[in-house]
């Protein structure tokens, strides 16, 4: 049962939104996504002689752990990787899983350069349409297109398994948005591109939550994930702040837990961020015993 | 136990560089591929190198010293002219050389250069759908493969003249006839290549204030004998070949 206001401010410390927890993800999200940025120059630059001293010149596919998911079946019948794919993208999908296994998809919510480029375009669309930002899609509709990024992982690995080639490439707008002056990227990965550029100034990171193949599978770990997002409801005032601040429209008010295949760990419904409530939706081993 | 952004934030960042670190420090970390196919693992040519598992990176060069086949017969067969730019030639090039057969479905690349290798070879290679080869290449494995007669048909089938099919791309028939390839500084480029692109041998010579007896020789092999590292003469190696029109 939730409980009101003013009982909260007697019993509970009721504090301001605080943005603070935000900055570090903020800083870690700009971090790499210059790192992606300036490699991916520097590739260019090694070409013609000149190359940014202590920077890596790998390819955009060896610094991807994307790479290393559709390279499994390869590895496991070849003890090859598919084209394009090293043990660099290897290396890094198995410490993404990693962190996954304890704190879910950090990787999306904290590192993707994509995502991130999708959340700073989306800071205009919120200022756009206001309350009516990432609640544009009805949410029946909305539950069922959320599996799609399921059939997009399936028919990724499925086609590079298959051919042994880099497949996603072709439709990849991870690739486009680092490449896009290169002349390698295919039609498909540009319309990809543009159509995410555009639907952010609607909803949050729109091809996340409706496409992303490297997404749905972490987003699995979200069920058996060691850290949790977890609300305590004994102390929660039922404002729905939560839900609201949720990129990914998780509903996390009628939760204790959130297992959603759909969050991304950003942490920005906890009590560091957007509760206003202390010690109330936090990121945890343990949550609050049933009544 | 609960934990705040800002700990999150140090343990991925941590997690992240202390594992590249560690795999780098032991060699496990790779962003390149060691240009050596894998090897059969079991059967007849258990232990054999597998010409599926040759990339668009490769060389002519490291073919030649994986599958033992002559410089000479990979230039040839892929429609090369000056033979001081076989070692160089990248199997993903012929893809930039051959782009309009693609509109037709037909695919002169990589894997044009697995089945060729295969075929030259005797080793065992499903091919493809819509892999040609150029029409010296079929010659070359008629005269020195041993080919079944389903081999020899789909070669029949599947081959194009290499300057008819340059021809079709405009841009790149110039580059099949003649050059063909970036003049790109690598670790097989020889001093003799670098004559051929324009350089002055005084100016070759001037570089490295020495004198070159071997022209033959690549660059790399150079730096390596006189203890000089390669990356730093590659940069003004490649600036020199720049700066020739």
């Amino acid at each position: 049962m939730a409980i009101k206001t003013s009982e909260v401010n007697t019993a509970h410390a009721v504090k301001k939104p605080k943005k603070s927890g935000q900055w570090y993800r903020s800083a870690i999200q700009i971090f790499f996504f210059s790192l992606v940025a300036l490699i991916t120059i520097n590739v260019i630059l090694a070409k013609y002689g000149w190359s940014i001293p202590f920077l890596s010149t790998a390819s955009l596919h060896a610094i991807c752990p994307f790479g290393g998911i559709v390279s499994i079946y390869n590895f496991a019948a070849l003890g090859t990787f598919v084209q394009k794919i090293h043990s660099s993208s290897f290396i890094l999908m198995l410490t993404a899983i990693l962190l996954a296994v304890f704190f879910g998809p950090v990787i999306c919510g904290w590192i993707c350069p994509l995502g991130t480029f999708q959340e700073w375009i989306s800071k205009i669309g919120k200022k756009i349409f206001k309350k009516r930002f990432n609640n544009f899609i009805p949410l029946k509709l909305d539950r069922y297109l959320r599996y799609i990024r399921y059939i997009s992982l399936i028919l990724v690995v499925y086609f590079t398994a298959t051919t042994a080639r880099l497949v996603f490439q072709t439709y990849d707008p991870y690739f486009a948005l680092f490449n896009f002056w290169s002349g390698e990227v295919a039609i498909a990965a540009y319309i990809f591109l543009g159509a995410s550029i555009v639907l952010s100034f609607f909803t949050e990171r729109p091809y996340c939550k409706y496409i992303c193949p490297y997404g749905a599978l972490l987003g699995i770990f979200n069920l058996f994930r060691i850290f949790k997002i977890r609300r305590k409801a004994s102390t929660c005032i039922d404002c729905k702040k939560c839900d609201n601040t949720c990129p990914m429209n998780i509903t996390v008010s009628k939760a204790r837990t959130v297992y959603s295949h759909q969050c991304i760990s950003c942490m920005k419904c906890t009590s560091e961020y957007s509760c206003p409530v202390a010690a109330t939706v936090e990121f945890s081993t343990k949550g609050e015993k049933k009544a | 136990m609960k934990i705040k952004s800002i700990y999150l934030a140090i343990i991925i960042f941590a997690v992240i560089f202390v594992t590249i670190t560690a795999t780098s420090l032991t060699g496990l970390w790779k962003t390149t591929t060691d240009k050596i196919p894998i090897k059969y693992a079991d059967g007849e040519f258990a232990g054999q190198y597998n010409p599926a598992d040759i990339r668009g990176s490769y060389t002519f060069d490291d073919i030649h010293n994986t599958f033992e086949i002559p410089l000479e017969d990979l230039g040839k067969a892929f429609g090369l002219k000056d033979p001081a730019l076989f070692a160089s030639f990248k199997c993903n090039e012929l893809e930039t050389i051959y782009a309009s057969l693609s509109e037709e479905g037909k695919e002169v690349g990589t894997a044009s250069v697995r089945y060729f290798v295969a075929l030259y070879k005797g080793l065992p290679y499903d091919v493809e759908e819509g892999t040609w080869l150029l029409k010296p290449a079929v010659s070359i494995l008629k005269a020195k493969a041993k080919l079944g007669d389903e081999q020899v048909q789909y070669l029949d089938t599947h081959s194009v003249d290499p300057v008819e099919a340059s021809a079709q791309t405009a841009s790149s028939s110039e580059q099949t006839t003649d050059v063909t390839v970036v003049k790109t500084i690598t670790g097989s480029t020889t001093f003799q290549q670098l004559l051929d692109w324009g350089v002055k041998i005084e100016d070759v010579d001037k570089l490295l204030n020495d004198s070159i007896s071997d022209l033959g020789e690549t660059i790399k092999n150079y730096a390596t004998r006189k203890g000089i590292e390669f990356s730093t003469i590659k940069v003004p190696f490649q600036t020199l070949v720049d700066s020739v029109k």
